[in-house]
C-alpha cells in the first residue's frame, strides 16, 4: 500500500517542479494582457499539438471512458468517447483558420458572439461557456481528489489545495505562455507513462490473450462491436463532447496563439489522432474492471482504471499511475484557469475603463478566484455528472447557431436565439433528470439519446431555417473591425456588437 | 459480434504503438521548431 505521506511529498515535488518552469519561462515575457491571456501567432507546431493533446486530456480519460466501457456499452461506448473526443479537435483545423480569417485580433468567442450577434446571445455563451468550463475544472478536481484517495488514503482537500495552489502559482503568474510551456513538457511525460501503465498492467494480467478471456468469460458483451447500447450511447456522446469543446475557450485561445494557419491546422489534426488510442487504452479498463469483479456498484465504473491497477500492479507502478493521473489534472486545469480568466478580461473593456496593466492585473485576480472556487468544490467530493450533463445539452443547442454565423451572412440574433431556445427546450423535455421535476408524462419515454441529439438537430435547423426567412445580410467584415486588440489605444472603441 | 482475441489484441497494441509514434513525433516537432528559433535568433 502506497502510504499518504509519500504520495503526497511526490506531488508537491513534481508540481513545484512544473510551477518553478512555468514561472521561469514566464518571466519577462509578459508585458501586456495580449502576452497573457492570447500569445497571438507565437506558438510553433510541436508546442501547439503539444498543449492541444495535454489540454484535452484531462484526467477525466482515467474515469469516463472505462465508466462507459464498463457501464454505457462496452467497447462500442468507448470508441464513441474517442469519436467525439477527435471530431471536437478536428472540427477546430476547420473552424480555427476561420475564425482567424474573420476576427484576426480576436481573443474569446464571447466577443465574437457579442459582435456577430449582440448582447443577448453574448450573454447566453458567456453564460453556457463558463459553466461548463467551470464544472469540467471542478470535475477534474472531484476526480484526482477521490483517485488519490483510493490510492493511498489521501484526504481530499489535501490533494485539492495542493493542486490549486502550485497550477495557481505559474499560471496566475505567467498566464497562457506558462500554461502552454508546462503543458508541453506534461506531453512529454503523460504520453510514455500512459504507455507504461497500460503495458505493465497488461502484463500483469497476463497478456491481451489472458485479459480477453477474462472479459469475454465475465462480459462478453462488453466486447461486442456495434451493441445497441453502446451505439446509442456512442452518438450522444458525440454530440455532448464536440457541443461542449466548441464553446471552450481554451480552443479559441490556441487558434490564436498558433504561428501561423497551417501550424493551426496540423497541430489540431495531429491531437485528434492522438486522442483516439489514448481514449481506448483508458476506457478499456472498464471491461476489464467488470471481467476480474470489481465492479460491485454502479458507482465502481466510474474508478474502473484505478480498481484495476491498485489490484494488479506493485506500489511502484501505482505511483507512476498517480503522478500519470496528477499531471492529466495540471495540465487541464491550469488551461481552465487561464480560459476562465480570458473570457472575463476580454469582456471588462465594455464595462469598466481599465489601462493595460489594470486588465492585467484584473485577469491575475480572476484566476485566483477560479483557482480558489475550483479547489474548494474539488475538496468536497461532490458528484458532477448532472450538472456536466447539464453543461453539455446546453452547449448542444447552441453551438450550430453560434458557429453558422462565422459562415453565412444571413444568420441573424434572433433566429440564432430563437434556434438555440428551441433546441433547449427539445433537449430538456427529452433530458433524464429534468423528467423529476417537469410534468412531462405524456412524451416518449426520456433518454439521454432523444436529448442530445434532439437539442442539435432541432437548434441546427431553425438556424438555417430563421437565417433563410427575410432578406437579412450582415457584412462578415465588420467582425475585423469590431474586434480590436487589448492593447490597441482603440481597443474595443467600436466594439458595440452587432447586427441585431 | 463479439471482438475476437486478435482483434483485441490489434486493438491495444496499435494504439500503445499510435501513441508512441503521436510521442516520437512531439518531440522531434518540438526539437525542430526550437533549432528553428535558435537559427533565427543567431
Amino acid at each position: 500500500m502506497v502510504t499518504t505521506t509519500a504520495l503526497l511529498g511526490l506531488l508537491v515535488a513534481v508540481l513545484v517542479v512544473f510551477a518553478a518552469f512555468g514561472a521561469w519561462y514566464a518571466r519577462g515575457r509578459i508585458e501586456t494582457v495580449e502576452d497573457y491571456i492570447t500569445a497571438r501567432n507565437s506558438t510553433g507546431g510541436g508546442a501547439l499539438t503539444a498543449t492541444v493533446v495535454a489540454s484535452s486530456m484531462g484526467a477525466w480519460i482515467l474515469f469516463s471512458p472505462a465508466e462507459a466501457g464498463a457501464a454505457f456499452g462496452g467497447i462500442t461506448a468507448v470508441a464513441g468517447y474517442a469519436a467525439g473526443s477527435a471530431l471536437a479537435l478536428a472540427a477546430f483545423a476547420v473552424v480555427g483558420p476561420r475564425i482567424r480569417t474573420l476576427l484576426p485580433e480576436g481573443h474569446s468567442l464571447t466577443e465574437y458572439a457579442y459582435a456577430r450577434y449582440g448582447p443577448v446571445m453574448y450573454g447566453y455563451v458567456l453564460l453556457v461557456s463558463v459553466a461548463y468550463m467551470f464544472v469540467f475544472l471542478a470535475a477534474e478536481f472531484t476526480g484526482i481528489a477521490s483517485a488519490l484517495s483510493l490510492i493511498a488514503g489521501v484526504p481530499g482537500w489535501q490533494t485539492a489545495a495542493v493542486v490549486g495552489a502550485t497550477v495557481l502559482a505559474y499560471t496566475g503568474y505567467g498566464g497562457l505562455r506558462a500554461s502552454m510551456v508546462t503543458d508541453t513538457a506534461q506531453t512529454v511525460l503523460i504520453l510514455p507513462l500512459l504507455i507504461v501503465s497500460v503495458v505493465v498492467t497488461l502484463l500483469a494480467l497476463g497478456g491481451t490473450n489472458a485479459v480477453h478471456t477474462t472479459v469475454v468469460d465475465a462480459a462478453p458483451e462488453l466486447l461486442t462491436l456495434g451493441a445497441p447500447s453502446g451505439l446509442e450511447f456512442g452518438a450522444y456522446v458525440v454530440v455532448a463532447i464536440v457541443g461542449a469543446e466548441m464553446l471552450n475557450q481554451a480552443w479559441w485561445q490556441r487558434v490564436y496563439a498558433a504561428s501561423d494557419e497551417g501550424t493551426l491546422r496540423r497541430s489540431f489534426l495531429v491531437a485528434a489522432v492522438a486522442v483516439v488510442p489514448m481514449v481506448f487504452l483508458a476506457g478499456i479498463f472498464g471491461p476489464v474492471a467488470v471481467g476480474l469483479g470489481l465492479v460491485d456498484a454502479p458507482a465502481d465504473a466510474s474508478v474502473s482504471f484505478f480498481l484495476v491497477v491498485t489490484k494488479v500492479l506493485p506500489d511502484p507502478a501505482v505511483i507512476a499511475v498517480a503522478v500519470l493521473a496528477v499531471l492529466l489534472v495540471v495540465s487541464s486545469a491550469d488551461t481552465l484557469f487561464n480560459a476562465i480568466a480570458s473570457v472575463v478580461t476580454v469582456d471588462l473593456p465594455r464595462v469598466v475603463d481599465l489601462s493595460d496593466s489594470g486588465l492585467t492585473a484584473a485577469a491575475r485576480a480572476v484566476t485566483v478566484v477560479v483557482a480558489a472556487a475550483a479547489t474548494v468544490v474539488g475538496a468536497q467530493g461532490y458528484s458532477v455528472l448532472t450538472l456536466f450533463l447539464l453543461a453539455d445539452l446546453l452547449a448542444a443547442a447552441t453551438f450550430v447557431p453560434l458557429l453558422y454565423g462565422l459562415y453565412s451572412s444571413r444568420a441573424w440574433s434572433g433566429g440564432v436565439a430563437t434556434a438555440s431556445a428551441a433546441g433547449l427546450v427539445v433537449g430538456l423535455a427529452f433530458f433524464p433528470p429534468a423528467r423529476a421535476v417537469l410534468p412531462l408524462s405524456a412524451l416518449p419515454a426520456a433518454s439521454y439519446f432523444l436529448s442530445f441529439i434532439g437539442a442539435a438537430a432541432v437548434s441546427t435547423g431553425l438556424a438555417v431555417v430563421t437565417a433563410r426567412l427575410g432578406n437579412r445580410q450582415y457584412d462578415l467584415d465588420r467582425l475585423d473591425r469590431d474586434v480590436r486588440r487589448l492593447d490597441d489605444d482603440g481597443a474595443l472603441a467600436d466594439g458595440r456588437g452587432g447586427e441585431r | 459480434m463479439t471482438l475476437s482475441a486478435l482483434g483485441f489484441a490489434v486493438l491495444i497494441w496499435g494504439s500503445l504503438a499510435l501513441v508512441a509514434v503521436v510521442f516520437l513525433y512531439e518531440l522531434l516537432t518540438v526539437w525542430r521548431d526550437r533549432n528553428g528559433r535558435a537559427a533565427e535568433s543567431a
